[in-house]
């Protein structure tokens, strides 16, 4: 029996609160590819940028869709790579901050 | 040879709403085809703006229109259009006499728009610095949806009903037979044979154009936006425009994150380049922290970069081109997604009936080989 059906939920994006049977559905509804799935679901959009959840998800979507893994492309990665406060991208120094 | 009545290339806010409305006026046979996903192109980065703010009578009316339609399509395919109004924040005696003149006649064609005091203005919203702003333009009517449950409701809705939508499928080739009668429409997807077909293909345009052997004046300029990590939703409702900081917009999303951007530099020239620029993160960051100074906490999350697709005048490019039945939904700029309701109802009656009660003359594309070029829309925001 998987944990699901076990009662439990598994979260698979802990910075946005996503469940496994969340992505799941989204896949049913016709979600499949990973640039769908970070829309619907928002996995991959929360403060890590993905690096904890897109490798689950990324093996998720292969696993329902009966594809390889090496053939789901991730979304592709956009600026910042690490979230910034926008006084810093505005630049102000770090001694600035109050 | 897969033969269809209508179509559609591009299955962006326009090429959709063109589907929708046609599949209601009754036409049967409609395919839209999307080298990508729904909303893939400039719809799906675009700032989520819905406005009836315009300078000029024709654009004010449109979307006076379009924004009635924003809200049945929202209780048909199901996503929300927020009314949570345009604010624009006015610094100086030009900008106000410039925005009262505008009021009167959007008030003329029906659209409420108001002058707020700053006090007002800081009721709508208290994180904003009002502190230099003598005014702002307010219309309730105007606000916000979200670009991919806008796309993806279409989707679904046509799944269950008749329009076809072919994702993943490029167009790379059209040839006309028997007269101009048949248009041959080729793609990685199989060959496609119709009587009408529709360019929606926002910034590819003169792609599409150029396999017909014409030259369809619309240029991609890249412009960026960002979002910033989610803080409790309601506190930045109207979408936020300030004409000092560049032409910034900025709202908050459902999820509660910042969304907007800020004017492209002047001498940056058209590209297909569809890369994020760092100066503008710069750029973008120090307006909207002066706009609202406590965003200056706030953390960028993504930053992402689409077109405006430009026609010559900054107006669109709506109607019959040169060959019978062409049509063309091109040269948006900054406003085709707001637009793309009532343009969708206005060019399926075009294509049904030959006529439309919208002031579609204006946005005729034969003007721009005329040489009749109107005045550039209103394009902040
Ligand atoms: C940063 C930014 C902010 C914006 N903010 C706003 C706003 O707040 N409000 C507003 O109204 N507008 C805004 N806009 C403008 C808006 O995004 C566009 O005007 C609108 O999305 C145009 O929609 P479209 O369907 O015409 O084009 P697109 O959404 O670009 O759709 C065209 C589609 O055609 C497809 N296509 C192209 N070539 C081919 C081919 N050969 N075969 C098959 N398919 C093809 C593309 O993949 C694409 O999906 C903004 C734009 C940007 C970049
Ligand atoms: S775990 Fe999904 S974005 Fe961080």
């Amino acid at each position: 029996m998987s944990r699901e059906e076990n009662g439990q939920e598994v979260i698979v994006c802990r910075c946005r609160d996503v469940t496994e049977r969340e992505v799941k559905e989204a896949i049913a509804e016709g979600y499949d590819t990973m640039e769908l799935l970070k829309r619907k679901t928002m996995i991959g959009t929360g403060t890590c940028g993905g690096r904890t959840c897109l490798p689950i998800v990324q093996w998720i979507l292969a696993r329902e869709t009966g594809r390889k893994i090496e053939e789901i492309r991730l979304p592709r990665e956009r600026s910042p790579i690490v979230p910034m406060p926008l006084k810093f991208a505005a630049g102000e120094k770090v001694g600035d901050m109050e | 040879m897969i033969k269809r009545d209508v179509v559609i290339i591009g299955a962006g806010s326009t090429g959709l709403a063109i589907a929708y409305y046609l599949s209601k006026q009754g036409v049967k046979d409609v395919t839209v085809l999307e080298k990508g996903y729904v909303g893939s192109g400039s719809t799906g980065r675009c700032g989520t703006g819905i406005r009836a703010q315009f300078a000029d009578e024709p654009t004010i009316k449109m979307m006076k229109r379009s924004e009635e339609n924003w809200n049945k399509l929202g209780e048909e395919i199901g996503f929300d259009f927020r009314q949570t109004g345009y604010l624009y924040l006015l610094y100086t005696e030009e900008e106000i006499e410039q925005y009262r003149k505008m009021k009167k006649l959007q008030n003329s064609l029906g659209v409420p728009t108001e002058i707020l005091s700053p006090a007002e203005a800081e009721e709508l919203c208290n994180l904003i610095d009002t502190s230099e702003v003598k005014a702002a333009s307010y219309n309730p009517e105007d606000g916000k949806a979200h670009p991919f449950e806008v796309t993806t409701g279409f989707k679904k809705y046509f799944q269950e009903g008749e329009v076809e939508l072919k994702e993943q499928t490029e167009v790379n080739g059209i040839k006309l037979e028997n007269g101009e009668k048949w248009k041959i429409v080729k793609t990685t997807g199989g060959n496609y044979r119709t009587k009408v077909l529709v360019n929606a293909a926002g910034g590819w345009a003169r792609n599409i154009g150029e396999m017909m052997g014409l030259d369809i004046p619309v240029t991609p300029y890249r412009h960026q936006a960002i979002i910033t990590e989610p803080f409790k939703p309601g506190r930045v409702e109207p979408m936020i425009i300030s004409m000092r900081h560049e032409d910034a917009y900025l709202t908050q999303t459902e999820r509660g994150g910042i969304i907007g951007g800020i004017g492209t530099p002047e001498d940056e020239p058209p590209t297909y380049e569809m890369r994020e620029t760092l100066s503008f993160e710069e750029r973008v960051s120090k307006a909207f922290s002066s706009i609202v100074p406590s965003l200056k906490h706030t953390r960028i999350l993504r930053h992402w970069a689409g077109y405006y697709a430009m026609s010559p005048d900054g107006n669109p490019m709506l109607g019959e081109y040169k060959i019978p039945d062409h049509y063309l939904a091109v040269g948006f700029s900054g406003h085709g997604y707001m637009m793309a309701p009532i343009v969708g109802e206005g060019l399926a009656r075009l294509i049904v009936d030959r006529k439309t009660e919208l002031p579609f003359d204006y946005y005729d594309p034969g003007r721009i080989d005329k040489g009749e070029l109107r005045e550039s829309a209103l394009q902040m925001g």
